[in-house]
């Protein structure tokens, strides 16, 4: 027997869907609502296989009730529904299936075949969407447990620390208290109660971490402070990483608060530095960093899913292994994993796609064998005009020039978007793919380039720093900004990259024309220079 | 009178280092305490052989392993307990490759004093 609820004021359009729905020979227990108070009580009560409602009702129309029990969190309404309107009215279509409604009807076109072809329909959808919602809660909650299991090892540590204070000093209150002979200090024997209860709580505020990060709960959109978040995640990680593993944090202070769900950022955050721990079996260095960062129209464009914009930013690098080039487009797949049976189930960095996606962030990956891997989260920052620097018309007129720049950088995306900037600014760009073909440029340029903007790590091709240490040798002044999705910090061992002469991706155009400009008039170009450029 | 044994606990928590210290001066051990690794090897150099030395495995800086490995070489008289509460590998895990290293002997947190004890005694007495 189905449930059925006609929503009509028009007792002969309810008779008219009765009459239909008899002919279709479906069992059906038909309930009727003549406005939408009495329709929202009767739904807010009961489930139904399927609601007709019609679009206008006496008191309210049928989009307004819609809205009024449509769950945004599920993008589901309680029951099934079919809106049914008048002819030509396509923006109330749009509107019901906005929000919740799996199909439509014109009411003319009422039928025994279209009331039974819209009701299936309509249950169907309502059906997959909410098995869909199901297998998506058990999959984040699954994708939860992973990581807590990645934890576990940590907090026994922890734990077994608690416990041997706990236990030891219970031990020496007991024999102090026991030994009849002895005198009895009664603040010696605090102290030890002390530092009992002062054990057992950080044991409580372990569990709470614990909870707080399994507890079941539907993604929330609250105000986190990002800072705090990486820091406490950090300290639940730490006895997970291993002693070999150096962990650093370098967060940026104006980097404050985001609009997301702070269970799954710390999920995400886990993902990443566990598998930042798994790529550095014989230890190295791990490194946290917020900054605010703008990712501009020009970036944008490179990125179809990216709102330009300021963004909070999370780098999280490591010193490991890399990912190897032919992986790096899956590690975000479900399932995809390479780790052996019982280390991971794949859903880590899948589910790290779907919270930033889910909060309108962008992540991008950058890595190199046998140096290591950056991970940048990008999360929208809350107050858009606040927190960035904006550059003025008259600081970006002083921004340009005519000089000569060559670009080597092998990802045409960065490099299509630098040379854009550049030309725009008003400068003559070179580019060239490689360090090889760089070279030939130069040699062809007869010298003739005021300033290489290179990327440190070019792949089929000699690396960004070896390739400048060659055009030194013929050009010994040349002017070099070196480039690199991998954070300044991770760049550390090397000793020519500076804080002056480095810019990481992805730069915005304010931050390259800054950058071009204060290297090109850094100790303006020497007449040595100038000789040397005639003689080569 | 007998001498007292002393003994060095290296552990960077300072909870359980001070707990295990006093555990054993009750006992009648004489203890010392270092946080870490190069803070243990600074102490034996500059300070005196302890009779036992007491070391946590998972510490930020020197490590343990490294720690057992460093001061069997230099000091071979010198009898090693190592010390773990698990962490990334199992407890277990670590410990066995201590005892390979040259530690005398291993023990996993909670610790059992009394236990300590007697392997302090066993080894040094």
């Amino acid at each position: 027997m189905q449930q059925i609820l006609i929503i009509d004021d028009d007792a002969i359009d309810r008779q008219a869907i009765k009459r239909h729905l008899g002919s279709t020979g479906i069992q059906a227990d038909i309930s009727e609502a003549e406005s939408g108070e009495q329709a929202f009580d009767i739904l807010s009560s009961k489930a139904f296989d399927v609601v007709f409602l019609d679009y206008q009702l006496p008191d309210t129309d049928g989009i307004s009730l819609l809205r009024k029990i449509y769950n945004p969190e599920s993008d589901l309404t309680p029951s099934p529904i079919v809106m049914l309107t008048g002819q030509g009215n396509e923006a109330v279509m749009a509107d019901a299936l906005r929000w919740g409604a799996q199909d439509y009807l014109i009411k003319s076109n009422i039928s025994r075949d279209t009331l039974s072809i819209a009701s299936r329909k309509a249950r169907e959808l309502f059906e997959l969407k909410s098995n869909r919602k199901q297998a998506e809660d058990q999959i984040r909650q699954m994708q939860k447990l992973d990581a807590v299991g990645l934890l576990t090892s940590g907090v026994a540590h922890d734990f077994n620390n608690l416990l041997t204070v706990i236990l030891g000093n219970t031990r020496l209150a007991n024999k102090r208290l026991s030994d009849e002979n002895a005198d009895i200090e009664r603040n010696d024997i605090l102290k030890k109660i002390e530092s009992i209860e002062a054990a057992a709580n950080k044991g409580v505020d372990l569990v709470k971490r614990l909870m707080v990060f399994t507890r079941q709960s539907p993604l929330s959109n609250e105000m986190i402070d990002i800072n705090q978040t990486i820091q406490e995640t950090c300290s639940l990680v730490k006895n997970s990483l291993g002693p070999m593993v150096e962990l650093n944090l370098n967060l940026c202070d104006s980097a404050s608060a985001i609009q997301a769900d702070a269970g799954q950022f710390e999920s995400a955050l886990i993902n990443i530095i566990m598998n930042a721990r798994d790529a550095m079996p014989q230890g190295g260095k791990l490194m946290i960093e917020t900054r605010i960062v703008e990712l501009d129209e020009q970036y944008a464009l490179s990125c179809p899913n990216v709102k330009p914009g300021n963004y909070i930013m999370v780098a999280i690098s490591d010193s490991g292994s890399g990912i190897p080039r032919e992986i790096i487009k899956r590690i975000f797949d479900p399932f995809f994993t390479t780790k052996s049976t019982g280390k991971g189930t794949g859903l880590g960095l899948s589910m790290v796609y779907g919270f930033i996606r889910q909060s309108n962030g962008h992540v991008q990956v950058y890595t190199e064998e046998a140096h290591g891997t950056t991970f940048k989260i990008y999360l929208p920052c809350k107050n858009q005009a606040s927190n960035i620097k904006q550059l003025n018309a008259k600081h970006e007129n002083e921004l340009t020039g005519n000089e000569t720049i060559l670009v080597v950088e092998d990802d045409s995306n960065v490099s299509n978007a630098a040379i854009t900037i550049l030309r725009y600014l008003g400068y003559r760009v070179l580019h060239a793919q490689s360090g090889n073909v760089g070279m030939q440029v130069i040699q062809k340029a007869k010298g003739d380039i005021d300033l290489i903007l290179a990327d440190v790590f070019l792949h089929d091709s000699i690396n960004g720093l070896d390739f400048i240490d060659e055009v030194r040798q013929f050009y010994p002044d040349m002017k070099v900004i070196y480039t690199s999705g991998f954070m300044k910090t991770m760049l550390d061992d090397y000793k020519e990259i500076n804080e002056k002469n480095f810019l990481s991706k992805p730069y915005s155009r304010d931050q390259l024309a800054e950058k071009v400009r204060s290297v090109l008039d850094e100790g303006e170009v020497s007449d040595e220079r100038k000789a040397i450029r005639t003689r080569y | 009178m007998k001498e007292k044994l002393s003994v060095l606990v290296i552990d960077d928590e300072e909870a359980v280092r001070s707990t295990l210290c006093e555990n054993l001066e009750s006992c009648g051990f004489e203890t010392y305490e270092a946080t870490d690794g190069d803070e243990g090897v600074e102490f034996i150099q500059h300070k005196g052989r302890p009779n036992v030395v007491i070391t946590d495995i998972i510490m930020p800086k020197k490590e343990g392993i490294e720690t057992i490995r460093e001061i069997k070489r230099r000091y071979p008289t010198i009898k090693l307990i190592a010390i773990s509460g698990g962490g990334r590998v199992k407890a277990t895990d670590f410990l066995a490759l201590a005892e390979k290293l040259g530690a005398d002997a291993v023990l996993s947190k909670p610790i059992d004093m009394e236990k300590l004890e007697n392997t302090i005694l066993e080894l040094a007495g």
